[in-house]
């Protein structure tokens, strides 16, 4: 049995993941490419050649989108490095029938690598209903490919592809190739003329060795330099440089080639297209002139965003109460097997109990992944960066930050994981970093307990309101911040595609929020596990010790002269580190340290020994900490894989507790100024 | 020197010359934004901070700091 590697190559939005999905009927594996969280979609499927009945492991890895092979985005540094450095047999090149010009001239590159390849025609139906018909054999007849026509959608040509990848793999040449302009195609021609007369062999085609000399290729140049031929080959090289240089007016490379890689696919296109029809306004454009109208689409925008979280954290908290319910249930199952003994305690209230507190946040992460699957694939994403970037922008940030941003406000986790969305890593660090300060749901109970306690019930609305806007108009603060003092440079130029708006996929939506899903549970369930159990040893040992004297309470005594000058005691200091676990944790350390017992937000007793006990200005102090301070250990953890390492984390540790500490200390003493200590 | 900005809703024009450096001289290349290009403005955000161009079959949007770099001709 042969096995071929095969690449998915192509441009954003030209439906690779829905045409590897029909290729594979649906048996994806998604992981990552090494060291970035750029997923990287492989299948693997066995198919039989019916004229050599020979038997095939066809192997595809369905490169990330890029419109043309540089280092401009994540993506795009991935597919290039991967083109050009990894092994494979053969390039599938997908390209959008209805856009064929703009996608030829990644063709265009993809060709200049010599590698075996297949241009695929795919969108077909897309194309028909637009009256666009493509000369499919005029344009292999100019590229040197097969071409094939396939719709993903409508799983047309499939059969066809994979016979025609099975064809090419077992081709021991390639007649792909580029045609330029004469001045070129003449220099290409001298170079080529000497290495047959030389009767250079090597693996690289004369014409692509000859191409990329042209080009200045650092590879082939050392390649080359070292060989006899070189004596007689750097002449001409510079002579046909010389040549260009005076033909073009111009010394850039990149721009000639550039140039006339546009020449090449505007020939091309002209030559084999045909426009049956013409219609006056599509469907995009009629559905673009309701929704990024300037007038109704940040309206029409912000109900869809508050359609999205209602169902998010109001629909999603239906399962949430029976997950919690199971859990507790499987705790008190567990201690009835173990006992209350020393691994009875620490399976249910250490393992169970904080497995269970990630699990139940899976509903939400399933809807909300849901939502913005739908807008993306939908193509609706595109629009709402360009109705909010204007705004986002004067902060350093991008118009698709605030899917993540205003995700946070529910829980930091599904926040870090939308911010996939931004393609720019300045973009989605700078988003990361701020996520924080929009207060997520968990800390709702600590507001809810201090504005109860120190404020008068007609007045605790408006106050949890301030908190919460505070918080997002710090995040924005810190976004220019950092945009001005650590993600320095010039901004990331904004030119982006306005995909055509598409029915989504079933199934692509289904493997997107399955992997999301998964992937949740998978990183952040094995940490979260880890530390709940942390957490639970460090507040119950000693043995024998209460909760003063426990590790948690030791280490709270430990920091007190760090939280002291914000006006803070020990046990408010206790209850600010027992929250890096989990922020519902802080209120019941509260009670647990003021009440001496068992209490919610709303007990009215520990908001009572809570205003005997602590300050106002230290109260304030310590909401405007809370407000802050680093997320909790699963958010960290999520936080940490989607910035890219560990390293990332102790900046945001560092960033959050070194403003979370000056605002504090800040709010402290102007509370205490004002109204006293 | 006229700029896209200037131009209205359903204003058609070509691009004369991109005066940007390499990099988004090469990006707004591989998006079908070149000199010779026709265009129709589609679309602006508030303030004219965002625009969706129409370029051959596809759109394409731009900020304000990226249209100043494009010299245009209305046609």
């Amino acid at each position: 049995m042969k096995e071929i590697v095969a690449v998915l190559a192509g441009q954003p939005n030209v439906g690779k993941s829905m045409l590897i999905n029909a290729v594979s009927n649906a048996k994806l594996k998604v992981g990552n490419f090494s060291g970035v969280t750029v997923d990287k979609t492989e299948v693997e499927f066995r198919y039989c050649d019916d004229k050599s009945c020979t038997d095939h492991q066809i192997h595809i890895i369905d490169l990330p989108g890029a419109y043309s092979l540089t280092n401009y985005t994540i993506e795009e540094k991935v597919t290039k490095n991967f083109l050009e450095n990894e092994k494979y047999d053969l390039i599938v090149n997908v390209v959008d029938s209805t856009n064929l010009e703009r996608n030829l001239l990644l063709t265009a590159e993809l060709l200049e690598l010599g590698k075996k390849m297949i241009v695929v025609l795919n969108m077909q139906d897309e194309a028909r209903k637009e009256g666009i018909e493509i000369d499919q054999k005029q344009l292999s007849k100019i590229l040197g490919v097969p071409v094939v026509k396939t719709s993903a959608k409508e799983e047309e040509g499939i059969k066809e592809l994979k016979e025609a990848i099975v064809e090419v793999y077992n081709k021991s040449w390639t007649d792909g190739k580029i045609v330029y302009s004469d001045v070129i195609e003449e220099e290409i021609a001298h170079i080529e003329r000497l290495f047959k007369e030389k009767k250079y062999i090597c693996k690289i085609p004369p014409r692509h060795m000859a191409i990329r000399l042209l080009q200045e290729d650092k590879k082939i140049f050392q390649l080359l330099h070292n060989e006899p031929i070189w004596i007689e080959l750097e002449p001409i090289i510079r002579k046909s440089l010389d040549h260009i240089y005076i033909h073009y007016n111009t010394k850039d490379l990149d721009e000639i080639f550039d140039d006339e890689r546009i020449a090449f696919a505007r020939g091309v296109a002209l030559e084999v297209t045909t426009y049956k029809e013409q219609k006056s306004l599509t469907l995009t454009q009629k559905i673009d002139n309701i929704l990024i109208n300037k007038y109704f689409g940040i309206p029409i925008f912000l109900f869809l965003m508050w359609g999205l979280f209602w169902l998010t954290f109001e629909f999603g908290s239906i399962p949430m109460d029976y997950i919690d319910m199971f859990f507790s249930k499987l705790g008190e199952w567990v201690k009835s097997i173990f006992g209350d003994g020393v691994l009875g305690e620490l399976i249910a209230d250490g393992a169970i109990a904080g497995v269970g507190a990630v699990v139940m946040f899976l509903p939400n992460i399933i809807i909300l992944f849901l939502g913005i699957a739908f807008l993306e694939t939908t193509g609706y994403m595109s629009r709402v960066a360009f109705l909010l970037d204007g705004f986002f922008h004067k902060f350093g940030l991008h118009g698709k930050s605030f899917i993540p941003l205003v995700t946070g406000f529910g829980c930091s986790v599904p926040a870090y994981m939308a911010a996939r969305t931004l393609k720019n890593e300045k973009d989605r660090l700078l988003t990361l970093f701020i996520i924080g300060f929009m207060s997520c749901g968990a800390r709702l109970p600590i507001y809810v307990l201090f504005t109860g306690a120190f404020f008068p019930a007609n007045q605790a609305g408006n106050i949890l309101f301030l908190i919460y806007i505070t918080g997002a108009l710090l995040g924005l603060i810190g976004a220019k911040v950092l945009n001005i003092l650590v993600f320095k440079g010039e901004d990331e130029p904004f030119v982006m595609e306005m995909p055509k708006y598409r029915l989504p996929s079933f199934k692509l939506i289904y493997h997107t929020v399955y992997s999301q899903a998964k992937s949740y549970l998978k990183k952040a369930g094995t940490f979260i596990l880890a530390a709940s159990m942390l957490v639970w040893f460090a507040s119950n040992y000693p043995k024998n010790s209460d909760l003063e004297n426990s590790y948690l309470g030791q280490a709270g005594k430990v920091t007190a002269p760090f939280f002291e000058p914000l006006g803070m005691d020990w046990k408010m200091s206790v209850s600010l580190i027992a929250g890096l676990a989990a922020k519902e944790v802080v209120v019941s350390t509260l009670g647990v340290l003021y009440a001496s017992a068992e209490v919610d937000e709303n007990d009215k007793g520990l908001q009572e020994q809570i205003k005997k006990q602590i300050p106002f200005a230290s109260a304030i102090s310590f909401i405007v900490f809370v407000m802050i301070y680093l997320p909790c250990f699963a958010a960290s953890a999520v936080f940490a894989k989607e910035a890219g390492g560990w390293k990332y984390l102790a900046y945001l540790f560092f960033f959050t507790t070194a403003t979370a500490w000056s605002l504090s200390f800040v709010a402290y003493h102007i509370a205490k100024g004002v109204y006293g200590g | 020197m006229d700029k896209i900005f200037d131009l209205e809703l359903g204003d058609r024009a070509r691009i004369k010359e991109i005066h940007a450096g390499r990099g988004l001289k090469h990006r707004m290349k591989s998006f079908g934004l070149y000199n010779g290009v026709e265009f129709e403005v589609k679309n602006y955000s508030i303030g004219k901070k965002t625009v969706e161009l129409q370029v051959g079959n596809s759109l394409v949007a731009l900020r304000r700091g990226e249209m100043e770099k494009i010299e245009i001709e209305k046609i």
